[in-house]
């Protein structure tokens, strides 16, 4: 947009301006961005005082003339502040503009990929652009936006490159999914984790199950490809899109050809990963004795750090072109981009291509335009990291006893075995929570694919000047793999004797297709209508396959083959599953706008969905905004608006619920319904409910300004299971039940207290406060509340209760007296409080606070993000069994303190003197079915998350220009962390196992170097 | 002009919006359609919709998967109560099932297992059953089934849903029926299945239809009506106490039907599930499971061939087999995980002929008609046990001859406070002369080391009887509600009911009589003495 703006008014002035120019002495130079440090074209040169001037071309480059009695320059261009530049005798000026702050007409993109003017709009949204997205290069470019949004939450998988995000606008609202839709370029986007964690143990109980983070499909678009990211945070927000942006929208769009331009961008960046926050260990204190597991032994082992060396250095190189080229007619955009990276934990590999092409084209003097575009992306993973007690080299890697050689194990880990003939684990316990990590990293490999390819055609007929039809059709395909090869003599639990084989295959597909008739007229100078009115349908289809070869064996060790499982009277898991679901839509949009000053914004839908079969719904939104600095003028507010709206928006159940199943279990055959609807109800779509009061304020000409939302949400009829009556032969009934509402305050503030020719300093708050109550759940949820993640034998559970907060972390706690002192017994053994698990936090943060800098000097740019979050506590499973295994620091700390210095006292209230035992202590509070309060912390915490030091190298060179150079930084250091791990790594990004630690790796810093260059 | 185009443009669309949505949504039934998991009519050929619901809930008297599942069900229940195992495991800090604080987490899985995987499968099959006449045999042997999954659960918990399964109060509540109502439903059920099954047992001709979906006797009818005979007769025998003239008259019919009871070990009640057996995995891949310290003293000091058949020597005590003490303090899994295993096992075994003649020897000691004496039965079962388990004549002559060896001391080579002197002084060899308490300490405690690893059966039994003498816990952690001494009496309620059908269970604690908890005595469990 602001192209085509650039364009329009480079023709103005160049008409404007040729007939009145004098050939005196000449000045030129070029004019650049501060945004994008590229050449702005059409920018206004004129001589100060004067008419006389002339406009930059296509690079930004410009050559005027000058009168003798000239003094400065002025430059001027629509986005950008203006400047005056003296000339004391200079024949070169070489200019750089930044732009306005939140330009006062900034277009922003809105749902169905409609543009609209900022101002106009009755909800918040919040636009990033490219730079932002890049400066700082996330491979996974949605964990690009942590801080940078108000009311964004964002929290990464552990698995590191490959591994999907949780991000969630506006608080938790669901109890099935939060996730908000995606769409690029006016599509949806079929976003989809073909598996998540679901236990502490990292598969789905305590079976020896695989649990992995599959990654999404959103995490894997190449960040050079996106022109801008805008976050539709509410309801009223993502109103036409009704069912499937519940939980708010992102708008992703993506870069195409421009025309009158040709150049090719090359951009590099590399980055070098170092672990940090590892869990403080202990190696001074010894195994127990011969053979066993702990080490709660003798002081002195005097035992070598073998955790720090057993990671390595990561590294990330991320090397992108672009071809762009375009005429008036026809416009081209290609890309290709790579991604390579080595992990920190050893093995581990990652691989990204991506191909992006976009033609776009108009036809009969600009009545017909039509864009194609097809994005083409593999991915390939070695041994992603995992997380949970299974299959991950970090626990015995932790728990290794102190004293014993570690390198011993590195090296033989596995030994040849004459009784089998083949190469055997060697390691110190045969224990299902822990294996030889070299064992796991060579011998239980996993192997991860990803294919996605799609397709999108888009045809806009401009019947009249006002009105427009526009068809768009998507056709989206993916396609993952994932592959884990045990060998035998891997842990029983884990593997049958043979080895154990899982594959498991899962294709996403969409089919996608709408009709949208554009109207936008003005009425007089007052009045202006803005309408959309369309229909949509969209069908996804998320089919799996899955083979896992435990409980039956292998034919025939270390052959790894669907054929090789052994099918004779075996367990072994085979399914194959299918979610399938279409929506269909009718939908419309009314904006009323009356002399630029308030502006009526009415919207419906009416979804019906094939989950639902018998039912249609429709929900309306209303919003209204008013421009108080049209209606009032202010000197020292140069723009104030207020806004208000209101949304509903439902949104459908599971496919298939509605019909009572049995289902086949391949191990043992056919099972009878578990699940019926709650007798005398039916199904229905979960309805929310929003409202959104909101202001935008600027001041001192943009240099203060202010964007506050208040909202509140509240979603009714969730889609939950309850437990059924055991009489009724059901184990549980669904029922639409329960009422979740979130309330919260965000804010942007933008301040630019310096600037001046050659220096700007700008630095931005971002602040998020959400507050979610569950109001009321079913009345029959045992205790009232409803399991995200049930506890099992561990004691860490999620779980939601009326009048409790999503995602409260449940956890077996101390019991008190009535000091608050814990109770031990006669041995100075903590008690439990009872055998049930009790609240002990909610991982969620009270609010959230980003600082963002931005310093420009010349040619030199330096920005830095500081992200903060506050309050809310998490769980460390990981420092619980370490403690219980003596490992920790804390427990070598205790042992030399001569016990635990904790307030207790007996059963019968007399207090304990002195200190508490160390090793019945921690053998008692630790592991993961111990007294988990214990390790559950503060949450807060800040950090230095993104930093970069860019400079402008000045080219001479005709082809080469706009040459960057900077240093780059991500997640550099904490500047207060109360947990002893990283609160922003989660176990799933699910609605499951939500703040707790499970062995997840550690987290890295990352630094390193980027390039981008620019050829014509 | 222009304003046709934008009408037609606009009714253009809403014509294909309607276009679709009539033409479309036409399919939403189909798009809604599991294509992988059936609905109840797809399932109707080979009676798999009758038949398959029975074989479900076979797999789940005992559930064979997930291993994880039955642990829950019976490994940490009664197979620790029975004294026959214990485990290495301090799961939750030591304080778990093992030390009386029952873990409710774990324990709600007996009952929802039997509800989901026994009683639903069973009323699906019988209501699809009932729609032919003659399917009337899955009915049969249907109800057979469903006293053998479900008298198991009554007797962890006491009362039971069961007469009113499927059927809602007004409110919406299910009643549960008081054990002495429910034990009158069991034999009710156990009587119709017999008569119903009879005519096909007695006329060759008849198809086997059930065989396809029949674990245990691959649709013989007559070993069915022998196996129902047989649990009629432990049932007779568990209300011995607090019911004594209606446990004569089952006894006595079970033992008077023509068909007569389970006799040799071809017939013994051993479900084939096609899968390894849970203790297995749970003893082996987990670690989870040892021998119990009761049975090393018993078995132990009676120097008992079956012992080798039952157990693996320890590692702890190289060439000696060692048992944990149940309940006692487990500061790590490795003190205890080398301590005896089992051996590995094959069928899931729910009832033996074995225990059939103990039931007849104890029927006998009470004076009732079961075609012979206590002391026939009594050496009868201890023969077929050996039998079983493949041990030769001359052991078992010599084994019942013997009256010296008693139980022995247990002692603990981790911890020697989990030393104690043998509970019990008992003997092998029959003595005429001894009282009825006695002789029927002796038929309990060879009756007990026969039904390993039932330790659900052995559990119940020991309730019962008080035999075989065992070793009580160490550590108590259930806050005063179950007695040390007297041992663990039931499981509460699970918390699930408590929610979902709060009237119902809240008349199942006034059939119980005392406070829901594990120290309150189920129905047949009267205190005091045998006779």
């Amino acid at each position: 947009m602001l192209m085509k703006n650039k364009l329009l008014i480079a023709f103005v002035l160049f008409f404007s301006i040729i007939g009145n120019t004098f050939a005196q002495s000449t000045i030129s130079g070029v004019v650049i961005g501060a945004d994008d440090g590229q050449g702005i074209p059409g920018v206004n040169v004129v001589v100060e005082g004067t008419t006389q001037g002339t406009i930059t071309d296509m690079d930004g480059n410009y050559s005027l003339s000058t009168a003798d009695n000239a003094t400065a320059l002025v430059f001027t261009f629509v986005g950008y502040d203006a400047k005056t530049v003296a000339l004391d005798g200079k024949v070169t000026i070489n200019v750089t503009l930044s732009p306005t702050l939140t330009a006062l007409n900034e277009i922003v993109v809105t749902a169905m990929g409609i543009s609209r003017e900022k101002k106009s709009l009755a909800y918040s949204t919040q636009q990033v652009d490219n730079e932002e997205l890049t400066t700082v290069k996330n491979p996974n470019v949605i964990n690009s936006l942590s801080g940078k949004v108000a009311g964004l939450q964002i929290n990464r998988s552990a698995s590191g490159l490959g591994g999907s995000t949780r991000v969630v606008l506006r608080g938790n609202k669901s109890t099935r999914n939060n996730q908000p839709l995606y769409v690029i370029d006016g599509i949806p986007l079929l976003n989809y984790s073909p598996d998540q964690p679901a236990s502490v143990w990292g598969g789905s109980n305590a079976d020896g199950s695989i649990g992995r983070d599959g990654g999404d499909i959103i995490s894997s678009l190449n960040p050079d490809d996106i022109e801008s990211i805008s976050v539709l945070k509410g309801a009223s927000a993502a109103a036409l899109y009704g069912s499937q942006a519940a939980n708010g929208a992102i708008m992703i769009t993506t870069k195409k050809g421009k025309a009158g331009s040709a150049k090719i961008t090359y951009s590099s960046t590399y980055t070098y990963d170092k672990v940090a926050g590892v869990p403080e260990m202990q190696y001074d204190y010894g195994q127990t004795s011969d053979g066993s597991v702990d080490s709660w032994g003798d002081k002195g082992v005097n035992a070598p750090d073998h955790v720090s060396d057993f990671f390595q250095s990561g590294a990330t190189f991320i090397n992108s072109i672009s071809f762009s080229a375009g005429t008036e007619k026809a416009q081209t955009y290609i890309s290709y981009a790579n991604t390579h990276s080595k992990g920190v934990m050893p093995t581990s590999k990652f691989d990204r291509h991506n191909i992006d092409i976009k033609e776009s084209a108009n036809f009969f003097d600009g009545k017909l335009e039509m864009t194609a575009h097809v994005n083409y992306v593999h991915e390939k993973g070695e041994n992603r990291p995992g997380t949970g007690l299974y299959f991950n080299p970090l626990t015995g890697l932790y728990f290794f006893p102190r004293g014993l050689n570690f390198n011993d194990y590195k090296e033989n880990f596995e030994v040849f075995d004459p009784s089998r003939n083949l190469m055997a684990q060697n390691w110190i316990a045969d224990n299902d929570n822990q294996q030889n990590p070299y064992w796991i990293l060579n011998r239980n490999q996993n192997f991860d694919k990803k294919d996605r390819i799609f397709a999108n055609v888009l045809l806009k007929y401009n019947i009249t000047k006002d009105l427009n039809l526009m068809v768009r059709g998507n056709m989206d395909k993916s396609f993952s793999i994932f592959d884990q090869q045990l060998y035998a003599t891997t842990q029983g639990t884990l593997a049958e004797s043979n080895g154990r084989y899982v594959r498991s295959n899962t294709n996403g597909t969409q089919l996608y297709g709408d009709l949208l008739l554009n109207y936008n007229k003005y009425f007089g100078e007052d009045f202006n209508l803005t309408v959309n009115a369309g229909t949509s349908i969209r069908d996804t289809k998320i089919y799996n396959e899955f083979f896992d070869s435990k409980g039956a064996n292998l034919r025939y060790a270390n052959i790894f083959s669907l054929q090789n499982i052994n099918q004779v009277d075996a367990a072994f898991n085979i399914y194959q599953s299918l979610s399938r679901r279409q929506l269909q839509s009718v939908f419309a949009n009314a904006q009323l706008g009356y002399k630029s000053m308030l502006y009526l914004d009415v919207t419906g839908r009416n979804d019906w969905s094939s989950t639902l079969p018998d039912k249609s719904y429709f929900y309306p939104s209303v919003g209204l905004s008013a421009i108080i600095s049209e209606m009032v003028e202010v000197d020292w507010m140069n723009f104030g608006k207020v806004r208000l709206s209101y949304a509903m928006v439902g949104n459908d159940v599971n496919p298939y619920v509605v019909n009572e199943r049995y289902n086949i279990n391949s191990a043992t055959g056919l099972q009878a319904p578990k699940y019926g609807i709650l007798p005398g109800t039916e199904l229905k779509p979960e309805l929310s409910k929003s409202m959104e009061l909101g202001f935008d304020f600027r001041f001192l000409q943009s240099r203060l300004n202010l964007d506050l939302s208040l909202y509140k949400t509240s979603t009714e009829n969730q889609f939950i299971q309850i437990g059924a009556p055991m009489g009724s032969g059901y184990t549980h009934y669904l029922v639409n039940a329960g009422i979740i509402e979130n309330q919260g305050v965000e804010a942007v503030l933008e301040v630019v207290p310096v600037r001046n020719n050659n220096f700007e300093y700008s630095f931005s708050f971002v602040y998020t406060k959400n507050t979610n109550t569950v109001k009321e759940l079913h009345e029959s949820l045992p205790n009232g509340e409803f399991y995200l993640t049930e506890a099992g034998v561990n004691n860490y559970a999620m779980l939601i209760r009326e009048g409790g907060s999503f995602g409260d972390i449940y956890g077996k706690k101390f019991l008190r007296g009535a000091s608050g002192r814990i109770v031990v017994d006669a041995d100075g053994k903590p008690l439990p409080d009872g055998n049930d698990l009790k609240y002990v936090g909610n991982p969620n943060p009270d609010f959230m606070l980003g600082f963002n800098n931005n310093f420009t000097y010349g040619r030199l740019n330096f920005r830095f993000l500081i992200d903060g979050r506050f309050g809310g506590q998490v769980m460390s499973i990981t420092e619980a069994q370490n403690d219980l295994l003596g490992v920790s620091k804390a427990t070598a700390d205790a042992r030399d303190a001569g016990g635990v210095n904790i307030e207790a006292e007996y059963q019968d209230g007399t207090p304990v003197s002195g200190l508490l035992d160390a090793t019945t202590f921690y053998t008692t509070v630790g592991g993961r079915a111990g007294i988990t309060e214990y390790y559950t912390y503060d949450a807060t915490n800040i950090r230095l998350r993104e930093l970069s030091l860019g400079y402008s190298v000045p080219l001479k060179s005709k082809s080469f220009s706009n040459m960057k150079v900077s240093f780059v930084a991500r997640n550099l250091f904490f500047f207060m962390n109360n947990a002893p791990f990283d609160p922003d790594i989660s176990m799933s990004t699910g609605t499951a196992l939500q703040g707790v630690d499970t062995f997840s790796l550690p987290s890295t810093r990352s630094f390193g170097l980027s390039l981008i260059f620019t050829i014509k | 002009m222009k304003n046709y185009k934008y009408i037609l443009s606009l009714a253009l669309i809403f014509i294909a919006g309607g276009m679709i949505f009539q033409s479309c949504t036409k399919n939403y039934e189909d798009i809604n359609t599991d294509p992988y998991n059936p609905v109840e009519a797809d399932l109707r050929a080979d009676f798999v919709v009758i038949g398959e619901p029975i074989k479900e809930a076979q797999m789940n008297f005992y559930t064979f998967n997930p291993v994880w599942v039955m642990q829950l069900q019976q490994n940490l229940i009664g197979d620790v109560y029975s004294g026959y195992m214990m485990p290495p495991t301090p799961f939750a800090g030591n304080v778990n099932n093992m030390t009386y604080a029952l873990v409710n987490g774990w324990n709600g899985f007996p009952w929802s297992v039997a509800y989901s995987s026994v009683m639903n499968p069973l009323a699906k099959s019988a209501k699809n059953a009932s729609v032919d006449p003659n399917y009337v045999n899955f009915i049969g042997w249907g109800k057979i089934c469903r006293v053998e999954g479900m008298h198991r659960v009554s007797d962890i918990y006491g009362p039971l849903v069961y007469s009113q399964f499927g059927i809602p109060a007004a409110d919406g509540s299910f009643a549960y029926d008081c054990q002495g109502d429910l034990y009158n439903e069991f034999f009710a059920d156990l009587a119709e299945g017999i008569d119903i099954l009879t005519p096909y047992a007695n006329d060759e001709s008849l198809p086997k239809v059930f065989k396809n979906f029949d674990l245990v006797y691959g649709g013989d009818y007559v070993k069915w009506i022998k196996f129902a005979n047989s649990l009629r007769l432990r049932l007779a025998i568990r209300i011995s106490n607090i019911d004594p003239a209606k446990a004569k008259t089952e006894a006595e019919a079970a033992v008077g039907n023509s068909f007569g009871l389970l006799t040799s070990n071809e017939e013994n009640f051993m479900v084939n599930g096609k899968l390894s057996h849970p203790l297995n995995t749970i003893n082996n891949a987990w670690n989870d499971v040892r021998m119990g310290a009761s049975m090393e003293s018993i078995l132990g000091g009676f120097q008992d061939p079956r012992e080798a058949a039952y157990f693996q020597t320890s590692e702890i005590e190289p060439g000696v087999f060692k048992g944990i003490r149940a309940g006692i303090d487990i500061k790590a899994k490795s003190d205890y995980q080398p301590f005896s295993k089992l051996v590995d096992l094959d069928l899931v075994q729910l009832m033996t002929c074995s225990e059939v003649a103990f039931l007849k020897a104890e029927g006998a000691l009470r004076g009732w008609d079961m075609g012979g004496t206590a002391q026939e039965f009594y050496e009868e079962g201890i023969r077929l046990s050996f039998e079983q388990h493949g041990i030769s004549a001359g052991d078992y002559s010599e084994y019942i001859a013997n009256d010296v060896l008693t139980p022995m001391a247990y002692t603990d080579p981790v911890s020697d406070i989990n030393n104690i002197d043998a509970a019990s002084a008992v003997t092998i060899k029959w003595n005429d002369a001894d009282d009825n308490e006695l002789k029927l300490e002796k038929i309990i405690t060879q009756k007990w080391i026969a039904m390993f690893p039932d330790g659900q059966e052995a559990w119940s039994e020991f309730r019962r009887t008080g035999y075989p003498k065992q070793f009580p816990v160490m550590e108590n952690n259930s806050g005063g509600t179950i007695s040390t001494d007297d041992f663990i009496k039931r499981i509460n309620f699970v918390d699930g009911e408590y929610n979902a059908n709060p009237v119902g269970v809240q008349g199942a604690v006034q059939c119980l009589g005392g406070p829901d908890n594990g120290g309150t005595n189920l129905w047949w469990d009267v205190d005091g003495g045998n006779f």
